[in-house]
């Protein structure tokens, strides 16, 4: 897992690499069947899908007879780990992203004081208004 | 006919040249008018400062097309040839005008126009994959929940809560986030986010990052800015509707600071950014009664552009030669 310095995916790489998560140890063709032909999609691209993967370290892969058998080289836990850790990088990097606005501004820093006043300010609105509603 | 360029280099000037006084219009009144318009209630706030945002484009796309409306007039055949009358100067015009003149200049204009649209593309396409690649991490890290949960949950050790997608909109909340919270604070959380869709805030937000490229950058920094704050508290009002309680929805947003400044992070990646002072500004905003909206602005706004759009049209000749004079100047 250490290899793989980016985990950006494709949605077809990302649907193989569920599919092989499911199912080890799996053929092009058999790949094909199952996610292939519902996306409507040729073996050659499913094949070019593979040998991506393989290639940035996702799938291992052994010949056996005339075809490659591909089974996952990363966790699923792992990898969807990695991902939203790039995610969380992307929000909280210092470059806003106004298309990608949190509750929160992740890369916000509000000193403890200034959190602290805030608080107060809230607790005394609070007992303000209970007072006048008791 | 114009000496030098042709009619798509002329109007290449007259966008830019329109824009640029737009932007420095803008530029000259914001820091004047800054302490009324963040006065306003946030929903007209944002309205107001995504028109200022895009208001050098739009603005120049309407004087380029009222200032060849005269020969697009005469071209449709409803309309007499609005050409005869002068010859002084330069021409703008979409029949008498070529499209290229093949000068020197003119194509140190196209070369300057295209150069800015490629970085400008660039730029923007950089910032889709970015976005996009985070949608993708989002949707395929998601936890399988119950069906009618108007959110999606990742798994997280991160509080947050984000809504994605330009056209179709989703919530995501981290499990550590929805672990935190009380029921009170997450309704909160969720009504914040939901507020977001209905406003379609990515998209507005989108917008404005792409017109307001022809303001002068600290105005554009400041814009966005401003448009981010009154976005966030137009959402924080809702959450505060459907919640009924104004200081839960400060309290909420004061507990997941407090959770982000306590989540292990590379401390490198903590910078501060335009929205930094943010937080207190919303808090502020939600120890005080909630303002009262108004949907006048919205509709003086659009008679207001109807009316000047009427005047402009009506006054299109004399606006058609005005910038014709006006790129005489620069191009003789």
């Amino acid at each position: 897992m250490s290899s793989i310095a980016r985990p950006y995916l494709g949605s077809l790489e990302l649907a193989v690499l569920e599919e092989l998560w499911a199912k080890s140890g799996l053929d092009a063709k058999t790949l094909h069947r199952s996610i292939g032909k519902r996306r409507g999609i040729s073996l050659n691209t499913v094949q070019s899908t593979l040998e991506r993967l393989f290639r940035k370290g996702f799938l291992a892969r052994e010949k056996v007879s005339h075809a490659f058998l591909y089974t996952p080289a990363v966790k699923r836990e792992e990898l969807m780990r990695q991902l939203i850790g790039e995610v969380v990088k992307t929000l909280s990097d210092g470059r806003p992203e106004p298309m990608l606005a949190t509750f929160v501004d992740l890369a916000a820093k509000v000193d403890e004081d200034n959190l602290v006043q805030l608080e107060r300010l809230i607790a005394e609105r609070r007992a303000k208004e209970e007072k006048e509603t008791s | 006919m114009t000496p030098g360029i042709g009619t798509i280099a002329s109007a290449i000037l007259v966008f830019a040249g329109g824009s640029f006084l737009v932007a420095a219009i803008i530029a000259a009144l914001y820091p004047v008018t800054q302490r009324w318009i963040l006065g306003r209630h946030p929903g007209t706030r944002a309205g107001l400062l995504l028109v200022l945002a895009c208001a050098p484009a739009v603005v120049a796309l309407v004087l380029l097309m009222l200032t060849l409306s005269p020969s697009l007039i005469h071209y449709l055949g409803l309309g007499s040839d609005h050409c005869q009358a002068h010859g002084h100067h330069a021409h703008f015009c979409l029949i008498h005008t070529p499209l290229l003149a093949g000068t020197s200049l003119e194509r140190a204009i196209l070369s300057v126009a295209g150069i800015a649209m490629l970085i400008l593309f660039a730029a923007v396409a950089f910032r889709l994959r970015r976005v996009q690649r985070a949608v993708r991490a989002l949707r395929a890290a998601q936890i399988a929940e119950p069906a009618h949960q108007p959110y999606s949950v990742v798994d997280s050790h991160t509080p947050f809560a984000l809504t994605v997608g330009l056209v179709k909109r989703t919530i995501y909340l981290s499990s550590r986030l929805r672990s935190e919270l009380s029921p009170t604070e997450l309704m909160a959380v969720v009504a914040h986010e939901q507020a977001h869709c209905r406003r379609h805030d990515a998209l507005r937000m989108f917008v404005a990052d792409l017109m307001s490229w022809l303001h002068l950058p600290p105005l554009r920094r400041r814009l966005l800015a401003d448009l981010h704050l009154a976005s966030e508290q137009s959402c924080d009002e809702q959450a505060a509707l459907t919640t009924g309680d104004r200081l839960g929805v400060a309290e909420t947003i004061l507990k997941v600071v407090r959770l982000n400044a306590a989540t292990d992070r590379n401390s490198d990646i903590l910078l501060p950014t335009m929205t930094g002072s943010d937080v207190h500004v919303r808090v502020d905003a939600l120890l005080h009664p909630a303002p009262t909206g108004s949907g006048a602005p919205r509709a003086v706004a659009l008679v207001g552009a109807g009316l000047l759009f009427a005047f402009g049209f009506t006054h299109a000749d004399g606006l058609h030669h005005a910038v014709e004079s006006v790129i005489h100047l620069f191009i003789d």
